[in-house]
């Protein structure tokens, strides 16, 4: 069980109120959505499954986990690495851009509000120019100054990131909120089941293999109106 | 090169002559022509004399593997550079067909070098992992900031025609593309079909062909890059998108029912990008 402080912090760095902008984005939820592919709490959740297993578990995910164990380990050549290849990894350009803008505004908060030594060391490597600053790897220094482990780091991003999509999907579709949340909470294994898998992949295995979702992503940005950024 | 834990669990790979093939290129320009300036190769992948189907200085080099097919326990490492000034049209004879295999998996690396204002449009023909099959494919593309890049790729979900869909067992395909040293574009699918259903929305769509283009040229501005999308984006019938994910780059992906579907869009994306960036209309790619 985590210190009831790290306990804390963590429930406050993965709320909705955390000023990341992450409400913005639907990483190309927006585009099925208009294309009537998700239209409902059950299209919505096979959506998110997809997502979590093929997408955000494998790229951003594992990205906290290599981070993390490596920011533990004082080696900061393999946290820029990492970094760089999730940054290579996204190839939509609005997701590209979401996690770089998601990510400088979460570090911009978390040095004022939980400052640490690998969030400094991490600001200076972006001031510089040598780090993408992508959010996961922001998420991933915060939660190793914060001490928590990996295993709950990478469970407590995906958990947000779901969280994250399902007001999201609430608002667009729109889904009863109620239904939703019911939708998320069975979900859960889903959630675990990626985070597992995320906490044990190599750098060689960050993958993402959720074509049809990343072409959503790519046509978000001719899209005739839409109410997100991605 | 560090494989990922589902393929180094399979065991790791024999050096059998006939099993581990290699194909080393060296491509040059000498008096007006591309050619062959260095090579070296090992059955089962083997080099053919280029031709010149543009009536140019621009090689066409098609990369064979005379036993028609991938099957378990191969190792096909193919490295080609390209000098300065060379300029050159790579594709296969046939489609890469990967065999059911019982144990073991196969395994494709390639490496593709560009130095200077080298030119390499890579355009092979599509891939088709049977069922049972475990394939490994790697295309890593070194290149220097002068240099322009066509790389086309299509896989399918089996052999459809037979009603094999996803019937693999694993399936990793990877193309990077670098510069300096550093990534700058990764495309990496990984299916394990054991591992949960992926014939999902979401995944391919229902769609059984998988075709994908990467770019890269300091000609490739955003006007480019709009068109390509607007292309890909507005053809009916397939579903495609296509961005631009760093300055000069250009991606795009597209999902079809058909193999022709795909591939005629991927042809019409190419002509796109090669009046912009080479100077000349796309052309049917006659086989030897």
């Amino acid at each position: 069980m985590l210190a009831d402080d790290a306990l804390g912090a963590l429930f406050q760095l993965t709320s909705g109120g955390f000023p990341t902008g992450a409400f913005a984005h639907s990483y190309g939820l927006e585009t099925f959505v208009q294309a009537g592919l998700v239209r409902d709490v059950a299209t919505f959740g096979e959506w998110l499954d997809v997502h979590l297993a093929h997408s955000a578990g494998p790229t951003d995910g594992a990205g906290v986990a290599l981070v993390g164990r490596a920011v533990t380990a004082g080696d900061w050549d393999a946290v820029l690495r990492v970094d760089r290849l999730l940054t290579a990894l996204k190839l939509a350009p609005e997701v590209r851009a979401a996690s770089r803008t998601t990510g400088r505004a979460a570090l911009r908060a978390a040095r004022e509000v939980f400052p640490g030594p690998a969030v400094e060391n991490y600001a200076a490597l972006l001031d510089d120019r040598r780090a993408p600053g992508n959010a996961a790897t922001v998420f991933a220094c915060v939660a190793a100054d914060l001490k928590i482990e990996v295993s709950v780091s990478v469970l407590a991003f995906l958990w947000s990131l779901a969280s994250s999509l399902t007001a999201v999907a609430t608002r667009l579709v729109p889904l009863g909120g109620i239904a939703a949340q019911r939708c998320l909470r069975e979900l859960g294994p889903a959630v675990r089941g990626a985070a597992i898998r995320a906490e044990s992949a190599r750098a060689s295995e960050l993958s993402a293999s959720a074509v049809a979702q990343d072409i959503a992503a790519l046509r978000h940005a001719r899209l005739y109106s839409r109410l997100c950024i991605s | 090169m560090s494989l990922p834990a589902a393929f180094e669990a399979l065991g790791p790979l024999a050096d059998e002559v006939g099993k581990a093939g290699v194909l080393r290129l060296t491509l040059a320009p000498r008096r007006g022509r591309t050619v062959i300036a260095d090579q070296y190769w090992r059955i089962p992948l083997q080099g053919l004399p280029p031709s010149y189907q543009d009536g140019d200085d621009e090689a066409y080099v098609y990369l064979l593997n005379p036993t028609g097919g991938v099957v378990q326990g191969d190792r096909l490492q193919t490295a080609i550079t390209l000098a300065p000034g060379a300029r050159a049209v790579i594709s296969t004879q046939s489609a890469t067909k990967v065999y059911r295999m019982d144990e073991a998996y196969a395994e494709e690396v390639n490496h593709y070098t560009l130095h200077g204002d080298a030119v390499l449009e890579c355009l092979p023909d599509q891939t088709i992992p049977f069922a049972g099959s475990r394939f490994y494919r790697s295309t890593r593309i070194d290149l220097d900031p002068d240099a322009t890049l066509i790389l086309t790729d299509v896989l399918a979900a089996g052999r459809v025609a037979r009603g094999e869909r996803f019937g693999f067992k694993q399936l990793f395909v990877e193309v990077e593309v670098g510069m300096g040293g550093e990534p700058c574009l990764l495309d990496r699918l990984h299916l394990s079909p054991a591992d949960g259903r992926v014939d999902r929305l979401g995944l391919w769509n229902a769609h059984a062909y998988y075709g994908s283009i990467y770019a890269y040229s300091p000609r490739l501005d955003e006007r480019l890059a709009t068109a390509l999308a607007e292309l890909i984006e507005g053809r009916e019938g397939v579903y495609g998108g296509a961005g631009e994910p760093a300055p000069g780059f250009a991606v795009a992906r597209v999902l079809g029912p058909t193999t022709w579907a795909v591939r005629e869009v991927l042809f019409e994306a190419w002509d796109l990008l090669r009046r912009n960036l080479v100077g000349k209309p796309a052309r049917p790619l006659r086989k030897l």
